[in-house]
């Protein structure tokens, strides 16, 4: 048994050997971690190879080296944009055609007749063509492992679990791609669907994180800010208003004209004082109804959110969850409180648009909370649900091979 | 290609017993695509062990499809029987079973070398003995020599001998072959029949589907004609030939009257009937032959002398036996109308179609 499957092994490694895209690949993995490694930081911002530019934002003040080079250079470059795009789109370009090929006719026949039963045939060869992204992210992993160990002066072996992350995250895709290959026989056609089946997965995740989970906690926090505002702040105002508003009596005549024409003054005087307290507490009056009516209208607005939002937390508990699992490195590796120092020196220099000032809105409290909830999601959540739905893909297309006839 | 190069002894299947009994025994195999295409209708079929059977049909009449049910390949609609003593679609048989399918494909980034071992591992052959039988097969199909080059230089012959190869790298008792001579050369074709000549010295069983009858008839014992998914017949090639049997007397064309008086004047000497099935004497005078239809030397004696009577100068006197062609075109022809049947597997639609021109 473990003769066929260590042959099936073999046998996709030296399939991604004679393809040039593998190598293509790992080097350009080696660029990315050397480029990364021409990039550090210091007490006054980055450094570019011997150039120094000061960043008032990003130095050592503000985060420190291994947060660094884990939030500004592995995650984003390595992880978001190398691993998650560039090197899955060659991945599957280069394993796509892995089923269509292995079922075309007078290769499948040769498979088939040997005594090895469909299902583990099938399952053995869906496990080698993960065997591409496993050595891809493996090398990338370790020079990224050694590149911060030595640039940022941390040794990280949280950093390995973006081996089995980046795998999970991969095979999710390549279990449509098998699917489909299997039921198209077509490598194109495959390698389309399995991208019409990533932009499906990445716009809702857009919709419900991206887009309608922002909204919400915005009108959440609006609505907490005008209940404060109605609750405590305005009626404290016009509690404070109101005494000062009551105009004063007119003063009682005296037999002194300079006694009369002082009280007079002060009387106007008084009742200038009235008059504008009067005016603020029609104003704060004005405002507790305006904020009153806003508030109502943001309550009966937000169950429609939260209807939304459930719509497309339930299309995305359904789906594989790529962003997700991609995110679970960040929460293993960084800490939200590591990026604090980070977080108050851009909230410093970036002022709040109008629109959020008007309502009372900050965007850095919202994006903090969204990001708290997305890392609040539990691991089970986030791993099993997506795994589910790629052994149900992975279901059907065994059904499949193991039915047909070739 | 040297046919006794290392290839393991005899041992296992050569005695007596195993030879007599069956290494593939079908009876009732059906085979039905969707509800329409009845592409295998009623298999029965018996191949014995050690010897080379052939399996011959026009396209589409269901050979590949037997072939791919033996090998698990296709799920048959219903099936019974039994490959090497195990019930058909075991897999675990499969490991005494050689397989070389039709337009085959080898990964093209593999060795020839790289490919026997490769199926030899997933064939359950362990690793030194696939090194071993690799470099033995590699010599006697004639490819050491290219042996770590990839497949993708290679020409049609070299892959159908790196295919032979790989259907061998496990010592199978039972080899089934699927148009093993296509595209190769004659030289290529005489190794391949030698070949399989040693297997067969070997004990093995070889089950051959080929369209090329002539090469069936150089080395099968046995052959069975598939025509639109049902077994027409089945035997040696005797005893598919029995009963059309015959000797031929080729006359001088000058005396074919004489051969006509000569062959009145037996019918007078022997006014009884001949034995049912079997026609008397006949001259032939667009070919100046005359037929006689027996097998029996004896038979043919009382006609020369008649001929000699009459002084018919005789030119050649031979036995003739039906070719294998001659058998398949046999099978193939519709008794009713003497066409060529049309090809493929029966559907209900072209049943229904043949149905309404009858």
């Amino acid at each position: 048994m473990m003769t066929q499957t260590l042959a099936m092994f073999v046998d996709a490694y030296r399939e991604l050997n004679a393809k040039r895209l593998f190598w293509i690949s790992v080097l350009l993995s080696g660029l990315i971690v050397a480029s990364m490694a021409c990039v550090g930081i210091n007490q006054k911002g980055i450094t570019v190879l011997w150039w120094d530019l000061d960043v008032e934002f990003i130095n050592t003040t503000v985060i420190s080296k291994p947060t660094f080079y884990k939030m500004f250079m592995f995650l984003p470059v390595g992880m978001s944009i190398w691993l998650t795009w560039a090197a899955t789109i060659l991945a599957l370009i280069s394993t796509a055609s892995m089923i269509p090929d292995f079922i075309s006719s007078g290769s499948i026949e040769l498979s088939l007749s040997r005594p090895i039963g469909r299902l583990r045939l099938f399952l053995t060869k869906y496990l080698a063509g993960l065997t591409f992204v496993a050595l891809q992210v493996t090398v990338f992993t370790v020079a990224s492992f050694v590149l911060i160990g030595v640039r940022g002066e941390s040794w990280e072996p949280r950093l390995f679990l973006a081996i089995p992350l980046v795998l999970a995250f991969f095979s999710y895709l390549f279990a449509v791609c098998v699917l489909a290959g299997l039921v198209t026989r077509s490598t194109i056609a495959s390698l389309l669907i399995t991208a019409l089946f990533w932009i499906a997965i990445f716009l809702v995740h857009l919709g419900e994180s991206g887009i309608v989970l922002e909204l919400r906690e915005t009108r959440k926090l609006s609505i907490e800010r005008m209940e404060r505002s109605v609750q405590v702040d305005l009626p404290a105002r016009i509690a404070d208003l109101e005494p000062r508003a009551v105009v004063p009596p007119d003063p009682v005549p005296t037999d002194d004209p300079a006694l009369d024409a002082k009280a007079t003054q002060e009387h106007d005087r008084a009742v200038r004082l009235a008059n504008r307290s009067r005016e603020r507490l029609d104003t704060a009056r004005e405002e507790l109804s305006r904020t009153n009516e806003r508030l109502e209208q943001a309550r009966l607005e937000l169950p429609r959110l939260e209807r939304i939002h459930r719509m497309f937390y339930v299309a995305k508990s359904i789906l594989p969850k790529t962003t997700e699992t991609m995110g679970l490195l960040e929460r293993q590796i960084v800490a939200m409180t590591d990026m604090q120092g980070f977080r108050d020196a851009m909230v410093s220099r970036v002022e709040v648009g109008e629109e959020d000032r008007r309502r009372g809105v900050d965007p850095f409290e919202v994006a903090k909370r969204v990001e708290r909830i997305l890392r609040e999601r539990s691991v089970a959540w986030v791993l099993g649900t997506s795994l589910a739905f790629e052994a149900a893909v992975l279901a059907i297309a065994c059904w499949i091979f193991c039915r047909r006839d070739f | 290609m040297d046919p006794t190069a290392g290839v393991a002894a005899p041992g296992r299947i050569g005695e007596d017993a195993a030879v007599t009994s069956a290494a593939i025994d079908l009876t009732h195999v059906s085979k039905t695509y969707g509800r329409k295409v009845r592409a295998l209708r009623d298999i029965s079929m018996h191949v014995r062990r050690g010897e080379i059977f052939g399996l011959l049909g026009p396209n589409g009449a269901g050979k590949s499809t037997l072939v791919k049910i033996l090998m698990t390949v296709i799920r048959p609609t219903h099936a019974k029987g039994s490959v090497l003593g195990s019930p058909v679609g075991d897999k675990g048989v499969l490991a005494r079973v050689g397989y070389l399918p039709e337009h085959h494909r080898f990964p093209e980034y593999l060795t020839g070398r790289q490919v026997i071992e490769f199926y030899g591992a997933m064939g359950m052959v362990p690793r030194p003995d696939r090194r071993r039988r690799a470099a033995e097969l590699l010599e006697l199909v004639g490819m050491t020599q290219w042996a770590d080059t990839r497949v993708k230089g290679y020409s049609k012959g070299m892959r159908q001998r790196i295919g032979i190869a790989q259907s061998l790298v496990n010592n199978p008792d039972l080899v089934v072959l699927d148009e093993p001579t296509d595209g190769v050369d004659p030289v290529g074709r005489r190794d391949i029949r030698q070949v399989l000549t040693h297997l067969k010295s070997q004990g093995r069983t070889v089950f051959l589907n080929s369209h090329l009858l002539s090469e069936l008839e150089m080395v099968c014992d046995r052959v069975a004609i598939l025509v639109q998914g049902v077994v027409s017949s089945q035997g040696t090639i005797d005893e598919l030939t029995h009963g059309q049997q015959r000797y031929v007397i080729e006359i001088d064309p000058a005396s074919r009257p004489a051969a006509a008086d000569a062959l009145a004047g037996l019918g007078r000497e022997c006014p009884a009937p001949p034995p049912p099935g079997r026609q008397p004497p006949g001259l032939d005078p667009a070919q100046d032959t005359i037929t006689v239809p027996t097998i029996d030397a004896a038979e043919v004696q009382p006609v020369i002398d008649a001929l000699r009577r009459f002084g018919v100068i005789i030119r050649s006197v031979r036995p003739v036996r039906p070719s294998l062609e001659d058998l398949f075109m046999q099978a193939i022809t519709d008794p009713t109308t003497g066409r060529a049947l049309a090809p493929g597997a029966e559907s209900s639609g072209r049943k229904a179609r043949r149905g309404a021109t009858a």
